[in-house]
């Protein structure tokens, strides 16, 4: 992968698993078995969530580790049940966390019902996918760069300018997203992180058991600098004298935070 | 008047024409270039107004220090960029400000002259609680034409648009220059 794309990726993982690892909700609901989705040595339950947003839904899913920086898959976020209410080992499933489903492989393990924490606040990185996910939102936007030398030596500053686009369902939600990354970032770093093995999570949703801590030689931590936040209003409303319809359009209550999020690296 | 607001005010002028032709530049590049030369209401149609917004807001708004000088986007709430919005301001400036403010979504841009195309004898010539122009979700216009015959329309050319929330942040000033006339004001 390219710099400046585990530069994306740690980021991410950086705002969802730590800065706002205190926007995660918990849900208890039942499980359905998926025979469509089943084979003979994979039998898959789907959650039956009720919950608004969809934990399921884009730039969402369960959570996945206990805590930011941990390297092995979570033990206290997603518990399964039988249908006696006993909890099944996590040894007898994997677990789907993109798309909320735990997958088993022995027949007569049969999950009833499930616990499990899940990311309250959808990160995309695509402007364009705001509008089939669900508030509240926040669009990562990674752009523009000016390389510089150093003084002396080899080696250069790379600056990339970071926008965090928030879309919120009211003021109080708008107003505390936006604090929350402020804070975050401000006076804060995150590791650039190499990702050789791969990301947290692998291609279908399950923990990456492989996943490896390391950073990128030579390089140092990503700092953030200039953090400026500011809640924004749209001047053309969407809906006109109708303050009902006006409340669930996704331009309603949005704010911006910005930096330029750097890093050092050594060589050519 | 002191002697040095004097001097500042005889490099002000050039300093906001430097500033509005720089922003004028990123206007024409960043969102003229995406237009739809059709559209009625296209930002080129405002040009010339957003740039007298500019220069008037922005003149009465560079301060100069010992070390800096500094400029405001003037009236920042009629282009959205605050929290309060004020909406006593004109079409055109709620368009351009919706353009860098970018906006998530598919809409139809309904003006006056749409709006009297498609409500008839209902429109009362005032839409919205700001004024006359307003978004209607692409999805919902096209209901009304399909059930209303509503005259079939493109979405708005800057929907699902992110917006170029650093319109104000890339002015550069050569300072030399202002310091050579300054020097031979003295």
């Amino acid at each position: 992968m390219k710099p400046i794309r585990l530069e994306d990726i740690s980021l991410h993982d950086y705002i969802k698993n730590k800065v706002l690892e205190d926007f995660v909700e918990t849900e208890t609901t039942t499980l359905t078995y998926l025979a469509d989705q089943s084979s003979t040595g994979s039998y898959v339950f789907g959650s039956d969530s009720t919950m608004v947003p969809l934990p399921t839904s884009l730039g969402r899913g369960w959570c996945y580790v206990d805590a930011w920086g941990d390297t092995t898959e979570q033990q206290s976020m997603v518990t399964v049940y039988d249908e006696l209410g006993a909890v099944i080992s996590g040894s007898n499933y994997l677990i789907d966390y993109i798309d909320g489903r735990v997958v088993c492989s022995n027949p007569n393990v049969i999950p009833y019902s499930i616990t499990y924490k899940w990311n309250y606040i959808s990160i995309v990185d695509e402007w364009q996918t705001v509008e089939t996910s669900e508030v509240p939102i926040v669009v990562i936007d990674i752009s523009g760069f000016e390389k510089e030398g150093f003084q002396l030596g080899a080696g250069k500053r790379v600056p990339r300018q970071v926008t965090f686009h928030i879309f919120a369902s009211d003021t109080a939600e708008r107003d505390d997203i936006m604090e929350t990354l402020y804070d975050g970032l401000y006076l804060k770093s995150c590791p650039n992180q190499l990702f050789e093995k791969g990301t947290l999570l692998d291609w279908n949703g399950t923990f990456n058991q492989n996943y490896e801590y390391a950073t990128i030689s030579g390089s140092s931590a990503l700092k953030f600098k200039d953090v400026a936040a500011k809640a924004i209003s749209i001047p053309l409303t969407t809906i006109p004298n109708n303050e009902m319809m006006m409340l669930s359009d996704v331009n309603r209550y949005r704010a911006r935070v910005r930096c330029e999020m750097f890093h050092w690296n050594e060589g050519w | 008047m002191s002697i040095s607001d004097e001097l500042s005010n005889l490099i002000i002028v050039d300093m906001k024409n430097d500033i509005v032709s720089q922003l004028m530049e990123r206007f024409d590049e960043e969102i003229i270039s995406l237009e739809d030369a059709d559209d009625p209401m296209k930002p080129s149609n405002f040009r010339e107004e957003f740039k007298s917004f500019l220069e008037e807001t922005i003149e009465s708004s560079i301060k100069i220090s010992d070390s800096t000088v500094s400029f405001g986007v003037g009236d920042e709430e009629k282009l959205g960029f605050s929290e309060e919005l004020d909406e006593n301001t004109t079409d055109g400036m709620k368009i351009i400000g919706t353009i860098l403010q970018g906006i998530a979504g598919n809409y139809v841009l309904v003006t006056d002259d749409l709006a009297r195309s498609i409500f008839g004898s209902n429109y009362t010539g005032h839409l919205g609680r700001t004024g006359t122009a307003y978004l209607m979700k692409k999805t919902e216009y096209d209901t009304g034409v399909a059930m209303h015959n509503w005259p079939s329309k493109n979405a708005w050319r800057f929907s699902n648009f992110p917006g170029i929330p650093d319109f104000f942040d890339k002015v550069e000033l050569d300072m030399s220059k202002y310091i050579t006339k300054l020097l031979g004001a003295i």
